[in-house]
């Protein structure tokens, strides 16, 4: 089992190499790049000062060696500077992580929540009209594009009732402290959270029932039940256990949207996050920024992987990875 | 985590578990079908599928508007019957745009999907069917692929590139090849030491032959299937893309630019059928496909795991 | 100044403003300034520092409340002396007479915010960090033109020029601290790039990153009296939404900075206590470029190279329908290429006349194909145009464009792509620079001083390997523009050069290779209770925060 881990570890090297390589050139070969002078300031920065700052950036270099100087730096912890506002990269993202983990940790927490006992309810009660209700409703909570969805929230709630604000996370008129800030920046999650919830819960609903449905049919809950067993010991001590093991491994391979699973509704919603920064850096053919965000990006998907199979092998007695 | 798949190539499948009643006997494509039909919501969706398939197509060239032509005299009116899903600032009818959109929605939808397939087929069937060295540099693509988070990677690419119905087609195509490529792979690697084909190859069927007519047909029903639940992806992420601005340029209408264009129009003006209507048609066509694939996962095989796949 | 207006558009539009300025008049006819209190300024795009010396960003037009330049220009264009003692002129003895050698002389007692004395060593220094090849400055064209700089006393400056610099009015529009700098190498990661030293009424000190910059009085700011505020803190908010709502509620005196898309909105606004006051005459105009060139190469382009085509298109644009239906009026028209500051030509635009378009394309031998788009020689009217991506009302507009050229059977495809395709330099491959575009479209030429601005037109400024810095892009060739040019730039006098400008517009407006839409409006907003605030200043009301104080 260690063995296979460390093995899996070693390998994630080459791939995150090989990732590093296709991005980088990628944004090496189209056209137009980081130092394009801004259209009101014209005629203003000459093409002296901008060769400056080429020679200052490395940008005239080869591309190799611009990537292993990338790449260097990386290792080294250094990010580099963003092109557009000079700061480092590190800092500009690591900013916008706490805002994003807030929308997304909110939302996963509301999912955890509604679609656990749902899906289990509706599994342990097949056929029933439950099961149809709730699995007909997570069907459509499926088929739902997010950003409809969040467009009319914010039609009903802001145009038309009032009640919700519609842009960031806190309202820039009022300095709220205590009970005060928690309750405004409640109103500000409420619509943002509710459209990532929608479709992450009607998701993991179906999962949830499918793997119990799965377990339940297996021989051992048959055994139990044959047993004379209690409906709630078979549901509760066997069929939940391994249900569980699925479960949680998609709940692993999720941990990367926990982090850039919110770009369209931190766009509609104008929130301050990671998948706001990635849209805006790629008009700005910001680099650095770009390269951070991918790379962490990338990082996060080997790694939820990672832990996802690892998880899988712990719980489920019957894997062994040689 | 592995992939389990039916080992055998499609054969009459009972449509609920537990039963075992058995079909007479009937081409397989026939009986497929009739499955299908079973299947009341499949067969709903796949009606509806079919009718705005039809309005997309017909509705332009019936309706009386110009979808790009510009009028101020009707600007911004709510849905009347001279409009039934009211106009825009250029007082263009909702209703032919929303048609004319869907169309090239669709097809943008389509084409991705029809690049993921072959290409996910083509590496599959490659790797499985060579083995060894060449699927194993394959197989690393794929989990280089998959590391890098799709909708960003779409994102850049067409920030990059610039948007173009073809940019957009690759955006969205090059990242959906791999589900179909390991299933294929799998199916392959299955079906390769089977007693048919071991029996066609003693009879000296000439090896390409042996892959296309006869290992291929069997492995492809789960593409079928990701096939069809892809193209509901596709139609998502292509309106994504579009709502973020990274869509095909105006005048063209997609379902996914028009809800761009309306993002200020209804939280400020109120004009709520901007957002509505369009959205609604993705919705439409999303739950359709989706029925759909459901129905042909049951008929081809009910006993498959599908590894959920991150966007 | 003859302003280009629609005049019957501006008074009928700007009723209401011209109202409130009176307003604003008698209002600080009686309410005398006080000392004391702070505001909150919202901003909207926060940038990376503050200095203007080493930033080409937005917000650093707020440094200018610590910051002073040597010369300031009013709304007009006319300069006068801040750090300065006087304007440098012929009479004055400040420009000698072969233009070449320009004296400044500084103020006298004036010190940085930190107590230490301004004096011709700073100006030296700033001169020296923009030569130190080490330096990234961003500080402008003027300076290019600088051959040397010697210190003539303690207070006085005197600059040799290469060739004449029309911008010498231009330079020293930020100083640099001479005492806290180690060396001349300089970039933008230095402390003082971010938060500068200067002589200014406010003193930058604190900047939270993503929350707030904190600027206090100036207790040695050289008028005693002044500011009346106590501080002004810049509040970031990047929401233009929220932040405007914020205004409009009270909660932020003013937004840095409001463009034309939310006059609409401002307007709207006023019986909440939101103060307009609406620029006279235009401000920056957008324009269409049209591509001279066969994509880069020193041929005409296939279509844009014949002038009837130009000024068909010129004729078939509908832009009071783009003002009226696009803008809800806050636009005007306009159709000079000199269209702001001291050297201003009036020019009217091209009249909306598409039936006499259609007859100049049909003269020419551009005949309508089946698919209703003309063509001659077998080559096909059709065009990409192109601009920066992201912009609503500009899609707007755009495709009111692309109709009224279908109709005149120009076909126009939208193909809108981020800043950077379309700006990045020659090495980038920048789709400007490159010529590798049919229409361009965006903002230009909003300046004091044509200079800069009419020499980017040049025959030999348009780019290659050998010119990469090449501004002309529209690879505009003409001998007689080219003439009128270099003499007003051979000259410092005004009555030389405003008729040589006159002529080049003239010539300009003539040959088309660029087309003026509309010109837009520029407005300020601030709240009722912040007075004193004068707009009479280039490109902003934030240099005269001395002046400001609240009531109530």
């Amino acid at each position: 089992m260690r063995a296979y881990l460390l093995r899996r570890l070693l390998q994630a090297v080459p791939l995150l190499f090989g990732i590093s390589v296709l991005l980088f050139v990628a944004l090496q070969m189209t056209p137009g790049g980081p130092l394009a002078v801004a259209e009101d300031v014209q005629g203003r920065v000459t093409a002296e000062d901008l060769q400056r700052l080429r020679n200052r950036y490395g940008l005239d270099d080869p591309m190799y060696v611009q990537y292993l100087r990338w790449a260097g730096d990386l290792l080294r912890g250094d990010w580099g500077t963003s092109f557009d506002t000079g700061r480092p990269v590190l800092v500009t993202i690591a900013e916008r992580v706490p805002t994003t983990l807030l929308l997304t940790g909110t939302a996963f927490l509301v999912t955890l929540i509604l679609s656990i006992p749902i899906g289990l309810l509706a599994a342990v009660r097949q056929y029933s009209g439950f099961d149809y209700a709730s699995t007909s409703v997570a069907f459509l909570g499926v088929s739902i594009p997010s950003f409809w969805f969040g467009l009319m929230l914010l039609y009903v709630f802001t145009f038309l009732l009032g009640w919700l604000p519609s842009v960031g996370l806190s309202d820039p008129r009022h300095d709220y402290t205590g009970w005060a800030a928690a309750g405004d920046l409640a109103r500000h999650l409420v619509m943002p959270v509710a459209v990532l919830a929608l479709v992450s819960t009607a998701t993991n609903t179906r999962y949830v029932r499918a793997a119990m449905l799965d377990v339940i049919g297996h021989d051992y809950v048959r055994t139990a039940r044959a047993k004379g067993l209690t409906e709630m010991a078979v549901v509760g001590k066997h069929a939940v256990k391994n249900g569980a093991i699925p479960v949680v491994t998609i709940l692993a391979l999720e941990i990367p949207d926990l982090f850039i699973g919110a770009v369209i509704t931190e766009s509609i919603f104008a929130i301050p996050g990671m998948g706001r920064l990635f849209v805006q850096s790629a008009s700005l053919r910001d680099y650095p920024v770009l390269m951070g965000i991918l790379m962490t990006a990338s990082v996060l998907v080997i790694v939820s992987n990672l832990v996802a199979d690892a998880l899988y092998a712990l719980l489920d007695p019957r894997i062994r990875y040689r | 985590m592995t992939l389990v798949v039916a080992e055998q190539p499609p054969s009459p499948i009972p449509a609920h578990r537990g039963d075992t009643a058995v079909e007479p006997s009937r081409s397989g494509w026939s009986r497929a079908w009739l499955k299908f039909c079973k299947h009341r919501l499949a067969f709903a969706g796949l009606m509806t599928l079919a009718a705005i398939g039809l309005g997309v197509v017909a509705g332009p060239r019936l309706l009386p508007y110009d979808p790009e032509r510009i009028d101020f005299a009707a600007q911004n009116q709510s849905p009347s019957l001279a409009h039934p899903l009211g106009t825009d600032e250029l007082g263009r009818d909702q209703l032919v745009r929303v048609l004319d959109g869907g169309r090239v929605s669709l097809s943008v939808a389509l084409a991705a999907v029809a690049v993921a397939m072959t290409l996910g087929v083509t590496v599959g069937a490659l790797a499985g069917w060579a083995g060894g060295a060449l699927d194993n540099v394959l197989m690393r693509a794929v989990d280089i692929f998959y590391s890098i988070p799709g909708l960003l990677a779409a994102i850049l690419l067409v920030s990059l590139v610039g948007p173009g119905f073809w940019t957009i087609v690759a955006a969205l195509g090059f990242w959906r090849w791999m589900p179909a490529a390991r299933l294929v792979r799998a199916g392959f690697l299955s079906v390769k030491e089977m007693d048919f084909v071991s029996a066609a190859r003693a009879l000296g069927a000439p090896e390409r032959r042996l892959v296309l007519r006869h290992m291929l047909p069997s492995v492809l029903s789960p593409v079928v299937v990701t096939a069809t639940l892809g193209m509901a992806r596709a139609i998502l992420a292509e309106s994504a893309l579009s709502f973020l601005g990274l869509g095909l340029q105006p005048p063209q209408a997609t379902w996914g630019r028009m809800l761009y264009e309306a993002q200020t129009v209804v939280i400020h003006d109120g004009y709520w059928w901007r957002g509505f209507f369009p959205g609604l048609m993705i919705f439409l066509c999303i739950l359709s496909v989706n029925f759909v694939g459901d129905g042909l996962r049951d008929v081809f095989d009910p006993r498959t795991v599908h590894r959920p796949q991150s966007d | 100044m003859t302003a280009l207006l629609d005049r019957r558009r501006f008074l009928a539009g700007a009723a209401t403003t011209t109202l409130t300025a009176t307003g604003l008049r008698s209002r600080t006819a009686h309410a005398a300034p006080v000392r004391g209190g702070r505001i909150v300024i919202g901003l909207i795009q926060e940038p990376g520092q503050l200095n203007p010396f080493f930033s080409g960003q937005s917000g650093q037009g707020l440094a200018y409340l610590a910051v002073e330049p040597l010369f300031q220009a009013d709304a007009r264009g006319a300069y006068r002396p801040v750090l300065a003692a006087e304007v440098p002129t012929l009479a004055n003895g400040g420009i000698s007479r072969d233009f070449l050698t320009v004296t400044y002389k500084l103020r006298p007692g004036v010190t940085w915010s930190d107590g230490k004395p301004f004096t011709a060593e700073d100006v030296l220094f700033t001169w020296e960090v923009y030569r130190n090849p080490e330096s990234a400055p961003q500080a402008g064209a003027a300076y290019q033109f600088i051959e040397s700089v010697t210190l003539s006393d303690r207070l006085t400056v005197r600059v040799k020029m290469k060739r004449i610099n029309p911008l010498y009015l231009e330079l020293w529009d930020s100083v640099l601290a001479k005492h806290k700098y180690e060396s001349t190498a300089v970039t933008s990661k230095h402390e003082q790039a971010r938060l500068p030293l200067g002589t200014g009424p406010f003193v930058a000190t604190e900047w939270k990153a993503g929350d707030a910059i904190v600027f206090k009085r100036n207790p040695t700011y050289r008028d005693p009296q002044k500011p009346y505020l106590d501080g002004i803190t810049v509040k970031i908010t990047p929401q233009r939404d929220a932040a405007i709502a914020s205004f409009i509620a009270g909660q932020l005196e003013t937004v840095f900075f409001f463009v034309s898309s939310d006059l609409p909105t401002l307007q709207a606004a006023q019986p909440k206590g939101v103060h307009l006051a609406l620029q006279e005459g235009p401000s920056h105009v957008e324009w269409l470029w049209l591509n001279l060139s066969d994509h880069g190469e020193l041929r005409p382009h296939p279509v844009l190279g014949d002038p009837t085509v130009r000024e068909a298109i010129d004729l078939g644009i509908d832009r009071r329908a783009i003002i009226d239906k696009i803008l809800q009026g806050f636009g005007l028209l306009s159709g000079s290429f000199i269209y702001s500051g001291w050297a201003v030509v009036e020019i009217p635009p091209a009249p909306f006349d598409p039936t006499k378009a259609n007859r100049l394309l049909d003269a020419a031998g551009w005949s309508r194909g089946g698919d209703g788009v003309r063509q001659r020689g077998g080559i096909r009217a059709s065009l990409r145009y192109q601009t920066i991506s992201g912009d609503r009302a500009r899609e707007l507009y755009q495709q009111v464009v692309q109709q009224n050229m279908k109709d005149l059977g120009i076909e126009l495809k939208i193909q809108n792509v981020p800043s950077n395709t379309i700006f990045g330099g020659w090495k980038e491959g920048g789709l400007y620079a490159r010529g590798k575009y049919d229409v361009l479209m965006s903002r230009a030429g909003y300046v004091i001083d044509p200079a800069n601005w009419a020499s980017q037109w040049l025959g030999d400024e348009i780019p290659s390997d050998a010119v990469p810095g090449g501004q002309n892009r529209v690879r505009y060739k003409s001998a007689e523009f080219d003439a009128a040019v270099r003499e007003a730039m051979g000259t410092l006098d005004p009555a030389v050069g405003k008729p040589a400008y006159a002529r080049a517009a003239r010539t300009f407006a003539k040959d088309r290779p660029a087309l003026p839409l509309y010109s837009s409006r520029w407005g300020w907003a601030w709240r009722n209770r912040l007075q004193g605030v004068s707009t009479n200043y280039w490109q902003g009301m934030w240099r005269g925060a001395a002046d400001w104080y609240v009531t109530g």
